[in-house]
């Protein structure tokens, strides 16, 4: 089931201290795991067991005392460990975003709310326009360059090609502009219909409170929804249709005379002074014009922009349904036709290419590792094939490929560092060998005159050189299996590929054309603070942090987080502080925008009922390892690690009455971590072997792994504690009741 | 465990805070419940629904709108509000009942303003001295029980020191009295109530090592005895599972699950009856959260303690009390025992709470729907305000008439 699913983010053997005054703190040691695209991956821990540590660390926010000490975390073809602080840039709060635990902390207290929302998506909107151009223009011409390489170089094919693409860029480029026109006008009138129903809905309760402004910001929104495909027959009747609503909800000098200034101060004045019954009758005359405005069957834009870029004729006056039958063919005929076969004749040519580059690449790697390989390493022949290997892994990456190949790019840096990291160990332990030497030969020339040194010699404090070797090694073995693999493959699709291709370069256009204005970005704000249920939203833009309860706060951090439109959402606790009904919308909040997007999110936690709710893969952190890892089910109805037991039985549920078995005693201090298996000294299922040595990860199912000794063939077999079994059985029952 | 004994009685609690010129924010709006001797009184709701001000308002943390509050049978707090709007409505009322009579002369006229104004004379009186002596109690709680402590002390020496005949006996007897009664005269009913709160971080006085922390409640009692302290201060240190080492540490030494401990430490030292727990383990880690719960279990057993306790977590809540209140918007919604609560839960407020709680049963949350609650939807309160009533013995509701029927319908059916 895994295997299927693309890999967003890996993290290898990562290993993580702090220095303090105290001595190194290792707070990850050694953990590695896989997310996919789309799942939720949720990491439970008590506090100080690393997973903030490990999510900062993905995020490049680690403390300044962080060490890293090894590992890599691969995202996209690069490895987060290794690139620089501007390339973070791009990546830290665009591709991945992060939920802090306490909200408070995370806003800045002196700038009004809508400023905080408003503020990356400017900045980062130019930046993400350049990057989207530079992303399309090179995909485009990687694109010609292996159309033309596939029709074989001659001139009356290249210059084909050349316009093919051309015009592509040009259409594309019309077809948004009128997209991007239709969909504000829609989402306007379908915002505009939900604040209608709701207006209509507090009128017909006799519950006045708020509808003024809730009628003013109908007037907004539906005023946005005149465009040619929406509103168009109807447009008169609503412009004067919200004009006289404008009037009804607007307080006028004639309230103030007659009323005094009172009825500025008096809220309640202020709110029941309306005509209701009229505004109703308007309200739903409005609705009816904008339901059916949006039951209209939207025209194609792709081709419609193709149509009104290249053709000359006028556009023929066809009901929507036929006209885009028309227009489609219209541009099959003239326009797609040519281009995808011709894209797939490039895309098929690319393939073949780089599945040559990868079969020299292995030969060259098999070859090249042996150098690697021997008793010693000679420096300049490692240097040298350094720069062979890289120039070949180099050209097996396929320009054309939608989905990054991550081992292809991160090999370069991969192999550079572990290079160095061999070096500088021989370096070191030649310096070492030397001090022992001189301190050695001091030492004994004493105890040869007779005297009795006072001091003692310390022990020579060497590297491993033969673990870097084969960390090096390990790098080729890993690339080779993965191109033998990647060239096993027979099942490939070009057809598929090409229109990947092309959808790559639809969405870097709409990168290009989406233009975030200052206007557009509040907007968008607005909208995205009542997606994460904040009522009011015009109001709460201009206001401060502090006029926030805690849960509206978090909601706000949310917004900030999503207003990227990130890959990876990373959630540090971010419901701990709220309560249930807050807690519960914020879940579903993040569920409903997960499956909307498409997003993998990181949650952290420590309450099981949310892991529940939430994750589709559960992994159990103590002590800065990974001690189970596994699906939800596995590990809330088969929980195989002592710690999760303890874990599960210190809750209390609904139904438990028996005393709760808490934990004893607290985590161990990790700047002395334990010799064998951390959890040792509060488990009390521990066996001898469990203070001596850290217990592998043991497989259970193909999902399902658990670090403890308890699984070894050799070990006595325990039961889960009662509290654990009984409530899984309990649970099992309700289920089968409340099934039926 | 429930002999009926009422600990504490509160009634028609409001506390209004004021927002702006006119405006008041109702952060407890007529609540009334008692919590009986020896059980666990469980408080739940959204935040900001004034469960919290709530019990720092029974605590005298701020001084109420409207109500009262009873601590053992004596008034701890009393507000005014209710008595001066009655005076306002009294007024009112005897306007519009005198305006056809005003400005006539005849005799009949007369008569009926002076029949309405001596109607409206005796409601004023009524409600004012209700006023004063609501004033009366509530500064004077404090002295009022002192007072009444001296007296019983006097009242049980009195006998002893006149049959006492030897003058050195006598001597030492009344040294022994005055000095229970100079304690008696520093003793306040408020001592017997005490809080443990939220942030066990912020609630400890970081200058202060945990043996003064601790001993800062005998101290202000008056006890001058140091062994006597020490003794205190290492007994509740053993009751809530510390060492006698850790009276010299300060604060910042412990865990968060140990400075817990030393909160609640510090809570018991003075033998309180009722514990106002606001919110104790929210601030905690998993694993700490069961030791805090289990030692508290643990106390209330030995120490026959009454908890007035405080959370949103409603798994512990559940656990932990014996009866539950549900509060929305500064109003008491339902009031029941607390399986009765989540077994048949009547209120839609409830139920979307109710619905809102994860467990950690993947199948289980798959398929829980939560529910939603609207108020205006729910409710039609525009003919009748609702009251809290009661539809099954122990299981109060807030409803009008409409609704208790359905309620006692839904009630019966569950029953069949």
């Amino acid at each position: 089931m895994a295997e299927n699913k693309e890999v967003k983010l890996s993290v290898n053997n990562l290993k993580i201290s702090f220095r303090t005054d105290g001595g190194n703190v290792q707070a990850v040691r050694d953990i590695s795991f896989d997310v996919y695209k789309g799942e939720t991956l949720a990491i439970v821990g008590e506090s100080g067991s690393g997973k903030s540590v490990t999510n900062r660390a993905i995020m490049g926010i680690l403390a300044g005392n962080a060490i890293k000490e090894g590992g890599e975390i691969i995202y996209d073809g690069q490895d987060l460990m290794k690139i620089s602080e501007e390339e973070f840039h791009s990546i830290r709060g665009d591709k991945i975003a992060m939920i802090f635990q306490d909200p408070m902390s995370s806003l800045n207290p002196i700038m009004r709310v809508g400023k905080q929302l408003t503020e990356a998506m400017l900045i980062k909107g130019k930046l993400k326009q350049k990057q989207s151009r530079k992303d399309f223009n090179g995909t485009l011409s990687a694109l010609k360059n292996s159309m033309n390489a596939a029709y074989g170089m001659n001139e009356a094919d290249c210059q084909k090609n050349k316009t093919v693409c051309e015009n592509f860029d040009k259409f594309e480029y019309k077809h948004l502009e009128l997209e991007n026109a239709y969909n504000q006008a829609t989402v306007a009138a379908n915002d505009a219909l939900l604040d209608l129903d709701d207006a209509l809905f507090r009128i017909e309760k006799n519950s006045y409170h708020g509808v003024r402004a809730t009628v003013n910001e109908i007037v907004k929104l539906a005023s946005c929804t005149y465009n040619e495909y929406v509103v168009n027959e109807d447009a008169d009747r609503l412009k004067t249709l919200l004009a006289e609503l404008k009037k009804l909800a607007a307080l006028s000098i004639g309230d103030y005379i007659s009323k005094g200034v009172s009825i500025l101060f008096n809220r309640k004045m202020r709110e029941d002074d309306m005509d209701f019954a009229t505004v109703a009758e308007k309200l739903k005359e409005v609705k009816e014009i904008l339901t059916k405005a949006l039951e209209k069957v939207q025209p194609n834009f792709f081709a419609l922009g193709y149509y009104f870029t290249f053709a000359t004729d006028p556009l023929p006056e066809l009901p929507t349904e036929e006209l885009n039958a028309y227009l489609r063919k219209y541009l099959d005929e003239h326009f797609m036709f040519n281009f995808r076969e011709r894209a797939q004749k490039g895309v098929a040519y690319s393939r073949e290419r780089t599945m040559q580059a990868r079969r020299e690449a292995v030969a060259l790697l098999k070859e090249h590792s042996k150098t690697f390989s021997g008793e010693h390493i000679d420096k300049k022949q490692a240097h040298e094939s350094y720069l062979v290997l890289t120039k070949a892994v180099k050209k097996a990456i396929d320009p054309l490929e939608v989905v990054k190949d991550n081992l292809s790019y991160t090999f370069a840096s991969g192999l550079n560092s572990a290079i160095g990291q061999y070096f500088s160990a021989i370096e070191r332990n030649a310096k070492e060998e030397k001090r022992y030497a001189t301190q050695k030969a001091k030492w004994d020339r004493l105890v040869a005159s007779g005297k009795t040194p006072t001091y003692e010699v310390s022990e020579k404090n060497l590297v491993d050189v033969s673990a870097a070797q084969a960390a090096i090694l390990r790098i080729f073995d890993k690339l080779i299996k993965h191109y033998e693999a990647r060239l096993a493959e027979t099942d490939f699709d070009v057809e598929a590929a090409a229109v990947a291709v092309i959808d790559y370069l639809k969405k870097k256009a709409s990168g290009v054309a989406y233009r975030v204005t200052r206007e557009l970005a509040k907007m968008r704000a607005i909208k995205l603070l009542k997606e994460v249920g904040i009522p009011d939203p015009i109001k709460r833009y201009s206001q401060y942090p502090f006029e926030f309860s805690g849960g509206m706060r978090q909601r706000i951090v949310i917004a900030i987080a999503l207003s990227a439109d990130p890959d990876i959402l990373i959630c540090d606790e971010p419901t701990t502080a709220l309560d249930v009904t807050i807690q519960s919308q914020i879940l579903e909040l993040i569920n409903k925008v997960k499956a909307e997007r498409q997003l993998s999110v990181i949650f952290i936690t420590h309450d099981l009922g949310v892991v529940a709710n939430m994750a589709d893969r559960v992994a159990v952190m103590y002590a800065g390892k990974l001690v189970e890892v596994g699906t939800a089910d596995d590990v809330f109805y088969s929980p195989a690690h002592p710690y999760t037991w303890a874990l599960l039985s210190s809750m209390p549920d609904l139904d438990a009455k028996e005393k709760l078995e808490a934990i004893p005693g607290t985590p161990p201090n990790m700047i002395y971590p334990p010799k064998g298996d951390a959890f040792a000294e509060r488990n009390k299922y521990a066996m001898q072997i469990d203070f001596e040595m850290q217990p592998p990860m043991f497989q259970i199912s193909d999902t399902h792994y658990a670090a403890t000794w308890l699984l070894h063939p050799d070990a006595p077999k325990v039961e889960p504690p009662k509290a654990v079994t009984d409530r899984i059985n309990r649970m099992k029952k309700t289920r089968s009741e409340a099934n039926g | 465990m429930d002999n009926g004994e009422v600990l504490l009685k509160v009634e028609d609690l409001c506390q209004y805070f004021k927002i702006g010129p006119g405006n008041e924010l109702k952060a407890v709006d007529h609540v009334s419940f008692d919590i009986k001797k020896g059980e666990v009184f469980g408080l739940v709701g959204e935040s900001g629904c004034g469960k919290t001000t709530t019990g720092r308002s029974i605590i005298r943390l701020y001084d109420i709108t409207s109500g009262s509050v009873y601590f053992k049978g004596q008034r701890i707090c009393a507000g005014v509000r209710s008595y001066k709007d009655a005076i306002k409505q009294a007024c009112l009322d005897y306007e519009t009942k005198a305006a056809p009579y005003k400005g006539k002369q005849d005799e009949e006229s007369l008569q009926a303003i002076a029949r309405l104004k001596a109607e409206r004379d005796e409601i004023l009186l009524d409600q004012k001295a209700k006023m004063q002596a609501a004033r009366y109690d509530h500064k004077n709680c404090n002295k009022l029980y002192a007072q009444e402590q001296v007296k019983k002390i006097e009242a049980e020496y009195a006998p002893l020191l006149a049959a006492e005949t030897d003058e050195e006996k006598k001597a030492a007897l009344l040294k022994e009295k005055n000095e229970k009664v100079r304690l008696a005269k520093k003793d306040r009913i408020m001592n017997s109530m005490q809080m443990i709160f939220q942030d066990p971080i912020a609630s400890l006085n970081p200058r202060m090592t945990v043996r003064e922390i601790i001993a800062e409640g005998l101290i202000i009692r008056g006890i001058k005895d140091k062994k006597y302290i020490d003794e205190q201060v290492y007994r509740v240190l053993n009751l809530v599972g510390l060492v006698e080492e850790h009276a010299g540490r300060y604060p910042h030494e412990f865990s968060g699950g140990q400075r817990q401990r030393i909160g609640i430490a510090r809570s018991i030292i003075l033998n309180p009856d009722l514990i106002i727990a606001d919110e104790p383990i929210s601030a905690l880690d998993v694993s700490i959260q069961a030791q805090v719960i289990n030692l508290l279990n643990g106390l209330r057993e030995q120490l026959g303690l009454t908890i007035l306790f405080i959370a949103h977590d409603l798994s512990v809540v559940k656990y932990f009390s014996d009866r539950i209140g549900v509060m929305y918007y500064g109003k008491m919604v339902e009031l029941a025992p607390s399986d009765e609560l989540f077994d048949h839960p009547l209120h839609p407020y409830t139920k979307s709470l109710l619905s809102a709680i994860p467990l950690p049963d993947p199948e289980y949350e798959r398929g829980r729907k939560r529910i939603t609650y609207n108020p205006l939807a729910e409710h039609d309160y525009s003919v009748q305000q609702p009251t809290m009533r009661e539809v099954k013995p122990g299981h109060f509701i807030l409803c009008n008439d409409a609704e208790f029927a359905k309620y006692t319908e839904e009630v019966n059916k569950v029953k069949a």
